[in-house]
C-alpha cells in the first residue's frame, strides 16, 4: 500500500476482501452441496475426462454383463434341450438293447418297440425345435425358422451367433444342430439312426438292431459332448459376468476418488470459510463507521 | 512599514483564501465515495510585498490561486494497461464458459454419453439382430449422436455470434466516448489557457479513457496543451478536438462475422488484428481461435465417424437382403461435418434397413455386421492414435484445460488490477480524516484571519483616540 488510506481505498480493500472471502465460501458451498468436487470441465480437465472415460468404460462394462446373463440363459436352455435330447436317446438306446436281445424278444416284441422308437424321434424333433426369447436355438443364424421339420430334416444354416460379451470378445453362443444332431462334423446323424433303428426294429432284422444300437451309442456320446459344450460356455458366461461387475466396481471407484468430495472435508472448509466471511463482513462494517468526523 | 489598509487587505485576503481551502475540502468531502474523483490540494501562496510599500519585508499575506490534483501519470496508465488484461481476460472467461456449457458434460447428457449410448445399443443388437425394437434403438441412438453433433456444432456458431454482438457492443461503447474526449480535450486546453482549474474534466476524461482501455489495448500521450491523443492498437483515435470512430464490417471469409476498421472521413483502416487486449481483444481470441479449433476438431470428429460408420454399415444386409446403404447422410468434406449431420433417408424411419448381417441369406439371426460395427468403438482412427470416444475426452480436456488456464489467470490478474486500482486510490482518493483535520486547520485559520482584522480595527481605534 503507498501512501494514505484514503475513503475510496479503504472501501476497495474491504470490497476485494469480501468478494474473495464470497468466492472461497461459494466453491465450498458448491462442492458441500453437490458432493462432487468436479462440477465442470473447468473445474479439473484431466479428471474431467478421466471421469468421461470411466462412465463410458462402465456403460460397456454394464453392457456386457447384460449380455452375459441374457446369453447364459439361452445357454443354460439348449444345455437343458441337450440334455433332453441324451434322455431320449438312452431310452431309444435301452430300446435298441432290448431289441437285439435274440431270446427274450420275438419279432411282434420289435414291433412294439419300433412305435415306441418312433415316438422317441417325434419327442427328439420337438425338443431341438426349441425357442429361447422367441428365437430357434439350432438353426444356425436363421433364428426365425425352426431348425427341424416333421420328419427331422435340418432346415437350419451351418452359421454361428455371435454376441459381444467383452471388449474385443465376441462368442459363438449357438452350435448348429446339423453339427450336433446330423454329424456334419463326420459323426451319426441321429435322426437317421432312429429311422434306421425304427426300421430294423419293424423289420426284425437283428443285425440292423444291432447295429443301430451302435449308433445310437455314439449319438449319446455325440450330443453329450455337446453338451458340456454349452455347460463350459455357461461357467465362462458367469465368469465374464462376475468379472465385468468386479472391473465395473473398480471404475466406479475410480470415477468416485476423481469426482466426488470428501464430505468430511467438505463441510470443514464450508464451515472454515463461513467464518472468515463473517469476520470479513464483521470488519468491515466496524471499519466503515471510524472517523475522525465523530470527535469533533 | 504595512499601512492599516495593507493589513486589512492581508487580513480580508487570508479569510478569502481559508474560505477557498475550506471549499477544496468540501467538495473533497462530497466526493469520497467517487472512485474516479482525484483530490484536490489548495494552492496557497504566500504574497511577497512590494506592491505599493516598498522597504516592507513582512510578506502581503496569502493568496489561494489554484488547486492541485494529486495524480500520479504513471499509475493512470498501469491501470489502463492492467484494465485492458483483465478485461481481456474475463471475456475470455465468459466466452469459454459458455463453450462449456455447450458441451453439457456435465449432466451426462453430452456426445460423449451419445457415443456410449450408440455402441451400447449396436452390442445389444447383436443379441437379436432380427429384434425390431432392438433395431429401432439402435437408430434411435444413431439419431441421438446426429442431434448432439448438430447441437454442439450450432451451440459453438451460435456462441460465436453471440461473442461477435459483444465486439459490436463494445465498438459502439467506444464510439459514444471518444468524441466526448475530443470535446474535453478542447475545454481542458482552453481551461489551461485562461488558467482555470479543469480538475473535474481531467477526471471525467480519465473515466473515459478508462472505460475504452475495458475494450481495447490503449494507449494515451501527453500533449503540450493539456490534451492526451489516444490510440487503440498503435492507432491513434483521438488527437486534441478530433476524434475517429470505429466501424465493423462482415467478413465473408469468417462466417459472416465482424472486422473492426477505424473510419475517418473516406479512409477505413482494419485494426482487429491490432486489437489484441480488451474485452474486444479476449473475445476475438475466443472467437476466432478457440472456438474455431474446438468447430475444426468436432467436424473432424463428426466427419471420421460418419466414414467409418457408413463403411461398415453399407457392406452388410438389412432384414430386406439389400445392401450398400449408409447409415448417415455422407459428408464431402470435414468442414461442417457435425452442423449437418443426419440420419440418412435410407435409414430414416426403416429399422429393417438397419445392416446387421454380413449375408442376404441369413439375415434373422446374423449379428456379424453389428459385431463390426461394435468394434468401430474400440479401433483407433486420427491417424491410428484415438478411438472416437478419446478424440472427444481430448478435446473436452482441452476446453476445460482452456478453461481452468482463464481462470486462474483472471484470478491473478484481478489481484494485480486491485493492487494498482488501490495504489491510485490510495494517491488520488479522499482521507475523510485528512480532510477532517485541513478543514480544522482552514477553519483556525480563517478565525485567526478575523481576529486579526479585529486587532487591526482596535489599533486603528486606539490610534483614533490619540488624536
Amino acid at each position: 500500500m503507498i501512501g494514505q488510506v484514503t475513503f475510496n481505498s479503504h472501501h476497495m480493500s474491504m470490497t476485494h476482501s469480501i468478494r474473495d472471502a464470497t468466492e472461497q465460501y461459494d466453491r465450498a458451498l458448491l462442492i458441500a452441496t453437490t458432493a462432487k468436487k468436479v462440477n465442470a470441465l473447468g473445474d479439473d480437465p484431466s479428471a474431467y475426462t478421466r471421469i468421461l472415460a470411466g462412465r463410458s468404460l462402465n456403460q460397456k462394462l454394464s453392457d456386457y454383463q447384460k449380455t452375459a446373463e441374457l446369453t447364459r440363459t439361452e445357454v443354460d436352455q439348449a444345455d437343458s434341450v441337450l440334455s433332453t435330447v441324451v434322455d431320449i436317446l438312452s431310452r431309444a438306446q435301452e430300446l435298441a438293447t432290448a431289441g437285439a436281445n435274440e431270446s427274450t424278444y420275438n419279432s411282434s416284441d420289435r414291433i412294439a418297440l419300433a412305435v415306441e422308437v418312433n415316438e422317441l424321434k417325434s419327442q427328439l424333433v420337438m425338443s431341438v425345435n426349441a425357442r429361447h426369447n422367441g428365437r430357434y436355438i439350432f438353426s444356425g443364424t436363421l433364428t426365425n425358422t425352426a431348425p427341424y421339420d416333421a420328419t427331422g430334416v435340418y432346415q437350419g444354416n451351418e452359421d454361428t451367433r455371435k454376441v459381444i460379451v467383452g471388449e474385443g470378445y465376441s462368442m459363438d453362443v449357438s452350435i448348429p444342430g446339423s453339427k450336433i444332431f446330423n454329424g456334419t462334423d463326420g459323426g451319426v446323424d441321429i435322426f437317421q439312426a432312429m429311422d434306421d433303428l425304427y426300421e430294423s426294429l419293424s423289420v426284425n432284422d437283428l443285425p440292423g438292431i444291432q447295429s443301430g444300437l451302435g449308433r445310437i451309442s455314439t449319438a449319446v456320446s455325440q450330443v453329450a459332448t455337446q453338451q458340456s459344450l454349452y455347460g463350459a460356455k455357461s461357467a465362462e458366461l458367469s465368469a465374464l459376468k462376475s468379472y465385468h461387475e468386479t472391473r465395473s466396481t473398480q471404475v466406479t471407484s475410480e470415477i468416485s476418488y476423481d469426482e466426488d468430495a470428501d464430505i468430511a472435508a467438505a463441510y470443514s472448509d464450508l464451515t472454515r470459510f463461513d467464518t472468515v466471511l463473517n469476520a470479513t463482513l464483521q470488519v468491515a462494517a466496524q471499519t466503515a463507521n471510524m472517523s475522525l468526523l465523530d470527535f469533533i | 512599514m504595512a499601512t492599516f489598509n495593507a493589513l486589512y487587505s492581508m487580513g480580508w485576503q487570508s479569510m478569502t483564501a481559508q474560505k477557498y481551502a475550506l471549499g477544496v475540502v468540501g467538495n473533497n468531502m462530497a466526493n469520497a465515495a467517487n472512485p474516479n474523483y482525484t483530490r484536490q490540494i489548495p494552492r496557497m501562496q504566500a504574497l511577497m510585498s512590494g506592491s505599493g510599500n516598498p522597504g516592507s519585508s513582512t510578506g502581503d499575506g496569502v493568496w489561494a490561486s489554484d488547486t492541485n490534483r494529486a495524480y500520479d501519470w504513471f499509475i493512470q496508465q498501469q491501470i489502463m494497461i492492467e484494465q485492458g488484461k483483465n478485461s481481456s481476460l474475463k471475456s475470455q472467461e465468459l466466452a469459454l464458459k459458455e463453450i462449456d456449457i455447450a458441451y453439457n458434460e456435465s449432466s451426462e447428457v453430452g456426445l460423449s454419453k451419445a457415443m456410449d449410448d450408440f455402441f451400447s445399443a449396436t452390442e445389444e443388437l447383436t443379441t437379436d439382430p432380427s429384434n425390431l425394437t432392438l433395431r429401432n434403438m439402435f437408430l434411435t441412438s444413431a439419431e441421438t449422436v446426429a442431434h448432439r453433433f448438430r447441437s454442439l456444432a450450432t451451440a459453438l456458431n451460435n456462441s460465436r455470434e453471440e461473442m461477435d454482438n459483444r465486439i459490436q457492443q463494445s465498438v459502439n461503447n467506444i464510439n459514444s466516448v471518444t468524441s466526448q474526449i475530443a470535446e474535453l480535450n478542447k475545454l481542458i486546453a482552453r481551461s489551461d489557457r485562461n488558467g482555470e482549474g479543469a480538475g473535474s474534466l481531467w477526471d471525467q476524461r480519465d473515466e473515459l479513457i478508462s472505460q475504452i482501455a475495458q475494450e481495447a489495448n490503449v494507449s494515451i500521450q501527453k500533449d503540450e496543451n493539456g490534451s492526451i491523443r489516444v490510440l487503440i492498437g498503435g492507432q491513434t483515435i483521438v488527437a486534441e478536438e478530433w476524434s475517429a470512430k470505429l466501424a465493423t464490417k462482415r467478413d465473408e471469409n469468417n462466417d459472416g462475422l465482424s472486422r473492426i476498421t477505424l473510419n475517418d472521413n473516406s479512409i477505413s483502416l482494419d485494426i482487429t488484428d491490432d486489437i489484441t487486449e480488451g474485452s474486444i481483444g479476449g473475445t476475438l481470441k475466443i472467437r476466432d481461435e478457440n472456438a474455431v479449433s474446438y468447430l475444426e476438431s468436432l467436424d473432424d470428429l463428426a466427419y471420421t465417424f460418419i466414414q467409418e460408420i457408413n463403411t461398415i454399415h453399407s457392406q452388410g444386409y438389412g432384414l430386406d437382403g439389400q445392401t450398400g446403404r449408409n447409415l448417415f447422410t455422407p459428408a464431402a468434406i470435414a468442414e461442417g461435418s457435425a452442423f449437418s449431420m443426419t440420419l440418412s433417408s435410407d435409414l430414416k424411419g426403416n429399422p429393417n434397413a438397419v445392416a446387421a448381417a454380413m449375408s442376404s441369406s441369413a439375415t434373422a439371426g446374423d449379428s456379424s455386421n453389428a459385431i463390426n460395427l461394435y468394434e468401430l468403438g474400440n479401433q483407433k482412427f486420427f491417424g491410428g492414435t484415438q478411438t472416437f470416444s478419446e478424440h472427444y475426452y481430448n478435446q473436452a480436456g482441452l476446453v476445460g484445460n482452456h478453461i481452468y488456464s482463464s481462470q486462474v489467470e483472471v484470478g491473478i490478474q484481478q489481484k494485480v488490477l486491485d493492487e494498482v486500482s488501490t495504489t491510485r486510490a490510495a494517491i488520488s482518493g479522499v482521507s475523510l480524516d485528512q480532510e477532517s483535520a485541513d478543514m480544522l486547520k482552514y477553519q483556525t485559520a480563517y478565525q485567526a484571519a478575523a481576529k486579526f482584522i479585529g486587532t487591526v480595527r482596535e489599533l486603528s481605534q486606539t490610534l483614533m483616540q490619540l488624536v
